[in-house]
């Protein structure tokens, strides 16, 4: 089987003690690797009721066989485990070059299990996997640890890590590699700090072979072009132009910008901090992950006022949004610092984002009090925002209650607060409101690990019509369809794995031809790929199950189904939801508890 | 009625938003005043080289596809924006 590296890296904290296993082939073909490989390692190997924060949850960081090759978009990893935050599955992925460093140095993905006695940190270079105390880095910096790591390896190591809110166990801390880049939801910083594991640094001095290496470049080639071609992805096209915030001031023209804690969905400051601001003001160059042409990432800096000094790799969307639209901030100087300070503690943007515009409109109903927060927390007060994201991060005063997200924040503070709480199944909303894009609310009312728009993006075809075209506010059969469709192709993209963003340009043909030719899988086409993410999809909901997950879960916020959106387009709309539901799980073929039927299960092999 | 560009259209109108004194027109009429104030340039960003509308063409929020197309009414009190394709724009199937 070539493309893969072949090995499977098992790590115990307990013992510290690392073994090498093969990687099946059969297992490969069935989940591919990434986000499928470690649900399926999770849902054979964690049993069920497991404390998310115990030393018996299995932490999977896991790559595919497209990743570190010379396919587009090839740097990113996968991170797999049972979520704090939500207590179901969860997977989380990043860019950058780490997913690409880990091939290289020859695994196709790293199990920890058990919990170390002290902060440590692994250190794999090729076959050798070495245990490094951590207590020089634990409570440092991610910026500062970054440097301090390789200092005590490589320069050139690639270095994975928690930040201080993941050593403090947040329930919405990240895992950021390469100082930058965030596998943000879902809360598995808290995961690895559980587990006093601070850091993975790798380096690797191998390079996968091809099945077919003419027909791989001809498939890599091929993508290549179409990303070239298409006028998100193409140099000097929307992404590569004005990075993921491109979708400002479009998502605020569609109505459906949550703003003020999705109580609108029109921000009149959202021109102030779009990507075309942004270029025009804080940018100072692009940047690019493993092998990717798009260049969307930005990498900014502020030169003067209460905020100079702030500089690095920063502001996507959502996270320009979880600050500034959610937190009413038309400040882009400040969400660059807001950014800056989560990636430096190692904090998930959207969820800390969406903690403080909660507690904003807690405060805004007088359901909290100032002296109660203990800073003067209302809406579009950026100081305020700045400080506490890092109470959020030390869980000092009130942060330590946002620090483990708004559901169990609501539920701390009770007064009817739940109902404020963005939130499904303990995840927090991301950058668009449903109620004007019922495709989406649809996607984030059923995604296995809770409110997350990259399950299933119909975004793409709801508001930016590619690559196909669905009106937002039909919620009929075929946007079920769409939904379904979405969900189970990105679940393959995200065990394959490449960068979500490909998929504007590049289908599942494309996908399937690159695997093909790289492995070397016989008949392996599109359908195999589709039906391989629907695959996954089941697993994580039986994994879901299993932890007493069904219909109930499968909700959106109460706001979305009872209050109609006040302006905009969407005006007067609710999302109708309970219509959707039905047809949802009759066209996957799962009950009416929403768990995959007897069926269904035969049909993916997974009754097993 | 207030009509607004974005992302790389900028280039082209080096303006944010524009007052059209307009009343009840089709968008097709619009674009062609659009045309005047701004060249062939804008037209060329506007539709592609076979003629097919390349742009999105939101009236107060809702894309015109999903009204009447280029023939969708438009008054003096609506607002028109226009955006490059920010996704997409590629002829990949799923």
């Amino acid at each position: 089987m070539k493309g893969y590296m072949g090995t499977v890296l098992r790590i115990d904290l307990d013992r510290q003690n690392a073994e090498k296993q093969k990687l099946d082939e059969q297992l490969a073909r069935n989940f591919l690797g990434g986000r499928g490989l470690g649900a399926k390692i999770l849902y054979d190997e964690l049993k069920s009721g497991t404390d998310p924060l115990s030393p018996e949850n299995i932490l999977v960081f896991a790559i595919g066989p497209l990743t570190g090759t010379r396919t587009p978009s090839s740097g990113r990893h996968v991170v797999v485990s049972k979520s704090p935050l939500t207590g179901g599955i969860a997977f989380t992925s990043s860019g950058g070059t780490w997913g690409a460093e880990l091939k290289r140095a020859g695994y196709d993905a790293i199990v920890v299990k058990g919990k170390a006695k002290k902060p440590l940190y692994l250190w794999i270079e090729d076959d050798e996997v070495g245990f490094r105390d951590a207590k020089e880095h634990w409570g440092k910096m991610i910026s500062q640890s970054d440097e301090g790591i390789k200092s005590e390896t490589d320069d050139e190591a690639k270095v994975l890590q928690i930040g201080i809110a993941g050593e403090r166990m947040s329930r919405i801390a990240a895992i950021i590699n390469e100082k930058y880049r965030a596998a943000g939801r879902c809360g598995l910083g808290a995961v690895m700090g559980a587990k006093n594991l601070k850091a993975i640094a790798v380096k690797g001095s191998r390079n996968p072979e091809a099945a077919d290496s003419i027909g791989l470049t001809r498939a890599a080639s091929r993508a290549m072009k179409m990303i070239s071609e298409s006028g998100v992805t193409k140099e000097d096209g929307g992404l590569n132009s004005f990075g993921t915030a491109v979708l400002t001031n479009i998502i605020n023209a569609s109505g459906i910008y949550p703003t003020r804690n999705f109580q609108t969905g029109t921000f009149s400051g959202a021109e102030k901090i779009s990507g075309e601001a942004m270029a025009k003001t804080i940018l100072k160059e692009k940047t690019a992950c493993y092998e990717c042409p798009m260049e969307c990432g930005r990498w900014v800096k502020v030169e003067k006022g209460k905020y100079a000094g702030t500089e690095g790799e920063s502001l996507e969307y959502e996270t320009s949004w979880a600050f500034g639209g959610e937190c009413g901030v038309n400040n882009l100087e400040a969400l660059a610092r807001a950014n800056f300070l989560c990636n430096e503690y190692g904090l998930d943007t959207i969820s800390t984002g969406s903690s403080i515009g909660f507690t904003m409109e807690l405060l805004e109903r007088g359901i909290l009090s100032k002296e109660k927060v203990g800073i003067d927390l209302r809406f579009g007060n950026d100081d305020a925002m700045i400080q506490m994201i890092e109470k959020i991060a030390k869980r000092e005063g009130f942060g330590d209650v946002l620090a483990d997200g708004t559901k169990a924040a609501s539920k701390k503070i009770g007064k009817g607060s739940e109902y404020y709480a963005m939130q499904v199944k303990g995840l927090e909303l991301p950058a668009y409101d449903p109620r004007g894009a019922v495709g989406l609310g649809l996607n984030f009312a059923t995604a296995n690990r809770g409110a997350c728009h990259v399950s299933g993006y119909t975004i793409a075809a709801e508001i930016l019509g590619a690559p196909l075209k669905a009106d937002p506010f039909d919620s009929g059969e075929s946007k079920v369809d769409l939904t379904i469709l979405f969900q189970n192709f990105t679940a393959a993209v995200d065990s394959g794995v490449n960068c979500l963003f490909l998929t504007f340009a590049v289908g599942a043909s494309e996908y399937a031809e690159m695997i093909s030719s790289l492995v070397g899988w016989e008949g392996y086409d599109a359908d195999e790929f589709l039906r391989t993410g629907e695959r996954i999809f089941a697993i994580e909901r039986l994994f879901n199950k299993r932890e007493g997950f069904g219909r109930k879960d499968d909700t959106l916020p109460q706001r979305f189904l009872k209050e109609p959106m006040p302006e905009g387009a969407p005006k007067g709309r609710v999302h109708p939801l309970a219509e959707m539901l039905d047809i949802y799980y009759r066209k996957r073929g799962y009950t009416e508890e929403g768990h995959p039927g007897k069926e269904k299960l035969n049909e993916l092999g997974l009754m097993d | 009625m207030i009509i607004k560009f974005f992302a790389n259209l900028r280039e082209i109108t080096k303006d944010h938003e524009i007052t059209l004194k307009l009343e009840n027109v089709k968008v097709k009429d619009a674009l062609l005043v659009l045309e005047k104030k701004y060249g062939r340039d804008f037209r060329d960003v506007v539709f592609d080289p076979e003629g097919e509308l390349y742009v999105r063409i939101l009236i107060n929020g809702r894309n015109i596809e999903y009204l009447e197309g280029l023939d969708t009414q438009v008054t003096g009190d609506d607002t028109v924006s226009l955006f490059p394709p920010v996704a997409g724009g590629s002829h990949a199937e799923l």
